[in-house]
């Protein structure tokens, strides 16, 4: 293979397929099934499940302090997590990433106050402290490439041979196990603006009015972006349907602020219904005026040409019944769950610790069941489709509004209804588009392309929008979140998107196959390895500049669970399938539990069980995920 | 070079290792658009030829010539470039990875600021197994999901694709059923039609003499002949890869026994 006939023949077929824009040869896979088929879907699930539970049995989880709170270690465990997910997509182990943590920072502090007199400047120091890492992520990569010993035995050794250096060194050097005061070096406030700058906002005028608006149109163009993915586009827009969906707009748009900016139970209901009617109108006006309609031969087909539709449609039904009556049964849990008096020992086994899990248990359950059983009516009926996903959503929609008229506090009477509520319209109205609209079964460049942007930019403006909410308060945001984010962002860009991301996944999936077909396999390994020791010294550094001083123990024992948000972010732990995403979201899993566990007053003993439970959850969620990713193919 | 020199032969070819006569006296050659099948039993020295023509080996004697050229190469990257390509027993794929991904692995497309041009590689991945004859649903779709036939046709489009002019067939059908077999068989006779001059290695005259033009017998390092299909009926084929007279022997040995 020359390069210049792989050139030449890139060029060519470049020119020839943008004419081809509709090409049935493929096909189409839907929005839905195509997410499920990503390895961090079941962490973002869990991830909300968390969430969920935390919100549900504290007063303080979902508050902007709250979540300051736990975004502050996140960011810093997600770092190395996101740089261990890319070395064991690769096929490898780093466990002296957590001492490396703590190393980087106590040879800052040695060489920045104990060098030569008066120590040295950390504006020089930093970038020593960053080359001294990347030699030690070297000399691990070149003892497990020449070797090829299990790097896991490697990585070990040198976790000790570091452990036994730094506290070896420092206690000879300042005769104490830590390095503190680092605030009386040269340099030292200029370096901590970019390790560990604080943001505290105190005037936020218009904060919530941001948030509001720009969740809700985040919304919008998300679920008009998965429209657009999912159905045909009519060739002639139809006016009647998109002057109903404007009006659906405006009438959603303003029950939902009618919501969030009043609290009684009469209000709620009237604003409830008045944002319900006008979130489904939109939907189903869009689907009239902007997709083809769909025929009625199209409709009662199903039912009469399959074998298996009575069979389906049973299964459909049970599902959905059972679904529904479990979401029922954990929304009155979750409406007299107490979060003020609740026993702190062995919460677990209190009624209290009982309706909570049950609380979260359930409702997930039945959006599963229902989920399932959606899924499992492909061949009936599309009348009998949407008459069991308009009672599933009818019924999510009833027991909501019992429950605000029940409920004590705000946090149930008005958010939880909110939300509940915004579930079950966009239940109908994507019922109702779907009776509605013709689905695509084909390939289509343009709306595809369309539609993928609509749903990265609503999610982005969803996120954004709850992002500034949180920010600004009177909360402290540190920069490592900044650098987290980055992080995640260009790891996930490197993995999907460039050569380097996949030769990643080739080095850990089939290594000697990708060493015979021309990929460096070493050099990627190296490169890896100095990736995390370069991570560790990122964290090691705002580590250090934000506390002022270094613990010779710093970081020690934190590889595993640098490891276990990696794997509960669905890296396959042997190597070969994997995502940088799904591990940054791993890492927001356990900084959640470690901080909703005392926030919900439960002994904190409890928080071993509950993480090592979430590794097991995660192993066999991901294992279940994969197989029926590939199965659904 | 002439037009009637051969897409890749060999003259007189022997390897030895040490002392060790691997290889001796083979020739044979492919043409553009025929496939030589390479026959023998194990240890016959199949894969020394193979590993000989693919530029893991270097002859020890003899002529290796491709499309007229004397040639030695000193690497598989050199057989490569000379349009020289080997697909082996294990394919050279990570399972996990999606098709388009293992289709350019190693050899990856890139834009000016260094991403890979991805909308371009699924649709090339998906074109070049159309041509095939294999309609993939879903460039997505992870190569461990596909049959062992199917992932051998990757493989072989993935080698022409980058140019290959010689394709050299490691045993493509040992591991396979009889079906697989049979599909993987269309495959090499896909690739026949497209011009390119094939070299398969098998121990199954079944499955060489449908698609054969000619064929190469070893046995011990050395050759049983090289024969052109219109020389060679199925059945002398069949009785020299069974052993022929040893087998008789074998079948007199072991009748004589009871």
């Amino acid at each position: 293979m020359s390069d210049d006939s792989a050139n030449v023949a890139v060029d060519d077929s470049d020119v020839v397929t943008e004419e081809v824009r509709i090409d049935e040869r493929v096909v189409h896979v839907g929005p839905i099934q195509r997410m499920l088929t990503r390895p961090e879907v079941g962490a973002l699930l869990g991830a909300i499940a968390i969430w969920l539970l935390f919100w549900a049995v504290t007063d303080k989880f979902g508050t902007a302090a709250a979540t300051a709170n736990w975004l502050d270690p996140a960011a810093t465990l997600g770092i190395m997590s996101v740089a261990v997910a890319l070395l064991m997509i690769g096929g490898e182990f780093d466990l002296s990433s957590g001492i490396m943590t703590g190393a980087t920072g106590i040879t800052l502090g040695l060489i920045a106050k104990e060098f030569g007199d008066n120590g040295l400047n950390v504006f020089i120091v930093v970038p020593i402290v960053f080359f001294l890492a990347a030699v030690v992520g070297w000399l691990n990569a070149q003892f497990v490439n020449r070797t090829a010993l299990p790097s896991f035995i490697v990585t070990l050794g040198s976790f000790f041979v570091i452990k036994g250096a730094v506290l070896g060194y420092t206690k000879r050097i300042v005769d104490k196990v830590l390095v503190d005061d680092l605030d009386e070096t040269a340099g030292y406030s200029g370096m901590r603006k970019i390790f560990a700058t604080e943001f505290k906002e105190t005037t936020y005028g218009w904060r919530d009015e941001i948030f509001v608006i720009g969740a809700i149109l985040g919304l919008v163009i998300l679920v008009v972006g998965v429209l657009e993915l999912t159905y045909i586009r009519r060739a002639t827009a139809n006016p009647t349907g998109l002057l109903v969906a404007v009006a659906g707009v405006v009438a959603g748009i303003g029950g939902l602020l009618g919501l969030l900016n009043t609290d009684g139970v009469g209000t709620n209901a009237l604003f409830g219904i008045l944002g319900a009617v006008g979130v489904v109108a939109a939907m189903a006006g869009l689907g009239l005026g902007r997709y083809e309609p769909r025929g009625d031969v199209e409709l009662a087909a199903a039912d009469a040409d399959s074998d298996g539709a009575p069979l389906a449609r049973k299964r459909m039904s049970t599902f959905t019944l059972v679904g529904v009556a479990l979401i029922l049964l954990g929304i009155a849990l979750g409406a007299i769950i107490d979060s003020e008096t609740q026993d702190a020992f062995l919460f677990f086994f209190t009624v209290q610790g009982f309706r909570a899990v049950a609380f979260v248990g359930l409702i997930v359950a039945g959006v599963a069941l229902i989920f399932l059983g959606a899924r499992a009516g492909g061949s009936i009926s599309a009348k009998t489709r949407l008459s069991l996903l308009l009672f599933a959503a009818v019924s999510i929609a009833a027991v909501a509004f019992i429950v605000q008229a029940m409920a004590e506090g705000r946090k149930f009477r008005t958010e939880f209804f909110t939300a509940m509520l915004l579930v079950a319209t966009i239940v109908v109205g994507s019922a109702v588009t779907e009776f509605l609209a013709r689905k695509r079964t084909f390939s289509d460049a343009r709306a595809d392309r369309l539609g993928r942007l609509m749903v990265a930019v609503g999610m982005v403006m969803t996120l954004l929008a709850w992002a500034q909410r949180t920010v600004f308060t009177d909360n402290i945001f540190r920069i490592a979140i900044l650098w987290w984010v980055l992080f995640t962002i260009g790891a996930t860009f490197v993995l999907l998107r460039t050569r380097f991301g996949n030769w990643i996944q080739a080095v850990g999936g089939n290594f000697d196959a990708s060493r015979s077909i021309g990929v460096p396999a070493a050099r990627v390994k190296t490169t890896l390895f100095i990736v995390v020791a370069l991570a560790a010294a990122l964290v090691g550094m705002c580590l250090a500049f934000r506390l002022n001083s270094v613990q010779a123990s710093q970081g020690d024992g934190q590889e595993f669970f640098f490891i276990i948000a990696a794997v509960v972010g669905g890296n396959r732990l042997q190597g070969g399938y994997g995502s940088a995403l799904g591990a940054a979201i791993g890492a927001a899993i356990i900084s959640m539990v470690r901080n909703g566990i005392p926030l919900a007053g439960w002994n904190t003993n409890w928080s071993f069980l509950v993480l090592g439970a979430f590794l097991l959850g995660a192993v066999l969620l991901n294992n279940y995920v994969r197989e029926k990713a590939e199965a659904a193919r | 070079m002439t037009d009637s020199a051969p897409l890749l032969e060999v003259r007189d070819i022997a390897k030895h290792f040490g002392n060790i006569t691997a290889l001796q006296g083979i020739s044979t050659s492919v043409n553009a658009g025929e496939v030589t099948c390479v026959l023998g039993d194990n240890g016959a020295g199949k894969s020394t030829f193979i590993k000989t023509l693919a530029g893991v080996h270097q002859q020890s004697e003899g002529q290796y010539l491709v499309e007229g050229e004397e040639v030695r190469f000193g690497s598989p990257r050199e057989a490569l470039s000379k349009g020289i390509a080997t697909v082996y027993q294990d394919l050279a794929m990570a399972p996990l990875m999606s098709i388009w991904r293992n289709f350019f692995l190693g050899s990856e497309p890139r834009n000016a600021i260094g991403m890979m041009k991805t909308a371009f590689m699924k649709r090339t991945a998906r074109e070049e197994m159309a041509k095939m004859g294999i309609d993939i649903r879903d460039p997505e779709q992870p190569v461990g999901t596909l049959s062992g036939g199917e992932r051998q046709s990757v493989a072989i489009a993935r080698a022409v694709y980058f140019g290959a002019k010689v394709l050299i067939l490691d045993e493509p059908t040992s591991a396979l059923g009889v079906k697989q077999s049979g599909v993987v068989l269309k495959y090499i006779i896909a690739a026949r039609d497209r011009g390119l001059g094939v070299i398969f290695i098998t121990h199954n005259p079944h499955h060489a003499y449908p698609v054969g033009d000619r064929f190469l017998i070893l046995n011990r390092g050395r050759s049983m002949g090289n024969f052109a299909k219109s020389d060679l009926p199925r059945d002398e084929l069949v009785k020299m890869m069974a052993g022929g007279a040893e087998l008789d022997a074998l079948t007199h040995e072991l009748e004589g026994s009871r």
